[in-house]
């Protein structure tokens, strides 16, 4: 046994009761658990929604709806299940699961953690308050330009739904960050690459599309809001602007996005599928491997979804191309699924059920996903019934069927007990039942021509009962979910205990008990294959039990790299401090930001039909104190090195120099604004003020926040002079000083030395 | 050879403080800039409240 160490589990969230437990906990498996029940609760409203459309629409012509209530609730219905229940519940599974497989004691940044969480559960709130405030949005999950510009769109529906997304985007972009920093950190020593269980695998994976994809659209959404409260014209047809603009932004994040909701769905199959076969995953490199092609690949395939755009030919070609290229990985995954069960000594648990479910119903939504890949099907096909069928074959057969195997699967490790299986199968019967009554038909419809986002629809042949046939399978698909409530408030009170490992299973997360202790595990076996567990079995080793109730700890002391993003677990080979790699991983996030606003300056600048227009701006003036920002990379970096000395005199001194060199930066930025906004030349004037000022002003702004960090930490050395940061947190907070710098170097060159061609 | 010891985060208020100031800053946008107001106000106390405990951490 590899002893990770003596746990402290000091004052931490098992000695506070109640609320205060919950809303100050910093514990990965807590934050877990607030996760799930949150996304429960998102899960309940959004069943809600759509059991209300599916009376509305159980016979033609029918009145429960108006069209405004039809179409608010279909907007939230699409926002809430993947905003606010499927992508955050795959985070929060991520959250409990991730440390335990890899053997670590938490997150590499508990706080951020926490943070992200209450991002999740406020950005929501903010959603739902628009709702419930009469203000609903209703312009449907992708909310298409120009319907969502002022014109169209008068109240704060918009506003709150962009808001509410933007906050809730925030929160997991930090969670992809910590899962990133987490994964590549704090593994436990003998836990290689290689050995990572897939589902950690797929969740770094769906981490570096979080980051990714996601700035995409928060970029997009930031657009929309400055259109609507700021007078720019970004997708202002009148004016000049680019609706198809916000279509490429939406989808260049929309479809990473389908992946961020079906690769940890991907992760959880993998584990499951072989426990219950007995056997390995079949061709587990070959999994790895298709997951990174799969991410690599979505990001190519987004115009498929915007065939009717227009888009010329070659492009319509090569996105085709592409679409149909990802099928395969995607049919590796499959074939690698099947070939696992085949052979293979088969325990139909639920959650295995659930897992063979998943495996069905995902293979029928890709297939119909490949039809959408074939511009001439897509064509006819596009906003039918069709499209609704393959979306919901792929993100409930498929994505939700994984959660509710996984539920089944890890939710003796989360509660300690067995969920009842009788009850389970009548929940997997119903729920698979249900859920094909409801989706099946909607292929028939969709190439019948019923099209999607109707809140009524005439009685023509054959629409009448195939549609009634759906609301009786989405009824089907509630009882299925009571069922499911009954099975966790019974097992919750009067479960089956569960032992540490109840399925045999072979991943580190069985190696403790049920639930984990705080501190996660007194002692990890020795991991030397993917499959820790079994080598334990052949040793005859066993996991120690957790520190009987009662019995003291060892007293704390402090860590040796102290405060966040500390290393938790040991780890030998770190060759980057977490906080390092953690800043590397936002900076990534952060250049998708600034990659759709330059992409958005380059699309509109030019457009307008009068001035103002590049050419009016001052070059040698931006130019004279852009000389400033450059030069502050370089004393931030001296300043490093003066800390690596020990010279603090030195440190404060570079580190001074670089705060004054931003402020002179901001300050010659504010005064070229005040020049331009004393000639004229507003935000809101035409498309090009719209792209520069937006651009540059979120450039300045991080800029600001740069110079205010740095101004903090100098400001901190000098008030306690025996006091002087960590090493990581300003080789960190320099990285950042470099990327704005490098931000900078784009935009100097394509806004304004540019116009000077 | 003493084993190494390892220390778990404490509780926190702070992260749930900055993310309802952060959040209340937004929604005073579309609502009230005294929302705004005292959301960066949160915020910036959440953020020092913050920092304050990894330094100490």
């Amino acid at each position: 046994m590899a002893a990770l160490a003596r746990p402290y589990t000091g004052p931490t969230s098992a000695e506070r009761v109640g609320l205060t437990r919950w809303v100050t906990t910093l514990d990965h498996k807590e934050i877990g658990i607030l996760y799930l029940v949150t996304t429960a609760v998102f899960l309940v409203l959004g069943g809600i929604e759509a059991l209300l459309m599916r009376l509305q629409l159980a016979v033609p012509r029918a009145e429960v709806l108006g069209p405004q209530a039809y179409n608010a609730l279909f907007t939230m219905h699409g926002t809430t299940m993947v905003f606010l229940v499927v992508m955050p519940m795959l985070l929060g599974f991520a959250n409990y699961l991730v440390p335990l497989m890899i053997g670590a004691r938490d997150m590499a940044f508990p706080r951020l953690n926490a943070l992200s969480f209450w991002l999740l559960l406020f950005g929501g709130l903010v959603l739902y308050f628009g709702f419930l405030a009469g203000d609903a949005p209703d312009t449907g999950w992708f909310s298409y330009a120009p319907l969502t510009e002022r014109p169209y769109s008068t109240g704060s529906g918009v506003d709150y739904w962009a808001i509410g997304l933007i906050v809730t985007s925030v929160g997991t972009i930090a969670t992809a960050v910590n899962l990133l920093t987490t994964v590549v950190q704090l593994r436990a020593p003998g836990m290689t690459m290689l050995r990572l269980p897939i589902f950690v695998w797929m969740s770094l994976i769906t981490a570096l599309l979080i980051l990714g994809a996601i700035p995409a659209l928060t970029a997009a959404q930031v657009m929309l809001l400055f259109d609507r409260r700021l007078g720019t014209h970004f997708f202002d047809v009148g004016a000049g602007g680019d609706p198809v603009l916000w279509q490429h932004l939406f989808w260049y994040f929309g479809h990473p996005e389908v992946y961020i909701m079906v690769l940890p769905a991907f992760g959880m199959i993998s584990e499951i599928i072989p426990v219950f076969s007995r056997k390995p995953l079949f061709g587990r490199p070959v999994v790895i491997a298709s997951g990174m092609a799969i991410a690599f690949l979505s990001f190519l395939v987004w115009a498929h979804h915007m065939f009717t755009v227009g888009l010329g030919q070659i492009s319509d070609a090569f996105f085709g191309a592409t679409s149909m290229v990802i099928a395969i990985p995607t049919g590796i995954k499959v074939f690698s699924w099947l070939a696992t069960m085949w052979g293979g000594r088969l325990r139909l648990t639920t959650a295995m059920l659930f897992a063979v479910g998943f495996v069905a119903m995902f293979t029928i939504g890709g297939l119909s996903g490949i039809h959408f890949a074939i511009v001439p099907i897509d064509w006819q096909t596009t906003d039918t019934y069709y499209v609704v069928a393959h979306m919901h074959y792929v993100l409930f057969g498929g994505t939700f069927f994984a959660i509710l195997a996984a539920t089944y699967y890890w939710f003796p490790k989360i509660a300690g007990r067995l969920l009842d299986e009788r009850l389970g199968k009548w929940h997997f019967w119903l729920t698979f039942v249900g859920f094909n009554l409801t989706f099946f038909p909607m292929h028939l419809l969709g190439l019948m021509g019923m099209p999607r986002r109707v809140y009524t629809y005439p009685d023509l042949p054959g629409w009448g009962p195939l549609n009634l046939v759906e609301t009786v399978g989405a009824f089907v698909m509630a009882a299925s979910m009571l069922v499911l409530l009954w099975n966790l408030r019974e097992s919750l009170r009067r479960g089956q205990p569960a032992s540490a490992n109840p399925w045999d299973a072979w991943t580190l997360e069985w190696a403790t008990s049920s639930p984990p202790p705080a501190y996660n595990f007194e002692t990890i076996p020795p991991i030397r294959s993917a499959r820790p567990l079994t080598l334990t079995r052949r040793s005859a080793l066993v996991p120690d039990p957790p520190l009987p109730q009662g019995e003291t700890p060892s007293p704390p002391t402090p860590c040796p790299s102290g405060g966040e993003g500390a290393e938790l677990a040991s780890r030998d080979e770190a060759k980057l401090a977490s906080p390092v790699v953690g800043m590397l991983s936002f900076i990534f996030s952060e250049a998708t930001f600034f990659g759709a606003l330059i992409v958005a300056y380059l699309d509109l600048a030019t457009a307008s039909p009068g001035g103002p227009r590049p050419s009016d701006l001052d070059v040698p003036r931006t130019a004279l104190f852009s000389v400033a920002l450059f030069a502050s990379s370089a004393t931030v970096s001296v300043a490093g090195r003066r800390l690596g000395r020990d010279d603090r005199h030195g440190f404060r001194l570079w580190l001074g120099a670089t705060v004054v060199l931003g402020a002179a930066f901001l300050l010659g930025q504010a005064s070229e604004y005040a020049r331009l906004y004393a000639e004229g030349i507003t935000i809101g004037r035409n498309l090009f003020t719209s792209a520069f000022f937006t651009l540059t002003g979120f450039h300045g702004a991080h800029v600001s926040v740069g110079v205010l960090a740095l101004a903090g930490l100098l400001g901190l050395t000098l008030s306690q002079p025996s006091w002087l940061p960590r090493r990581a947190a300003v080789e960190a907070v320099s990285l950042y000083w470099h990327f704005v710098d490098a931000v900078w170097v784009a935009i100097f060159s394509i806004v304004y030395l540019r116009s000077l061609l | 050879m003493s084993e190494p010891q390892i220390q778990l985060p404490e509780a926190s208020v702070w992260p749930l403080a900055l993310a309802a100031g952060l959040t209340l800053t937004l929604f005073g946008v579309l609502t009230s800039p005294a929302l705004s107001a005292a959301g960066t106000l949160l915020a910036a106390v959440a953020l020092g409240g913050w920092i304050r405990e990894l330094r100490h951490g």
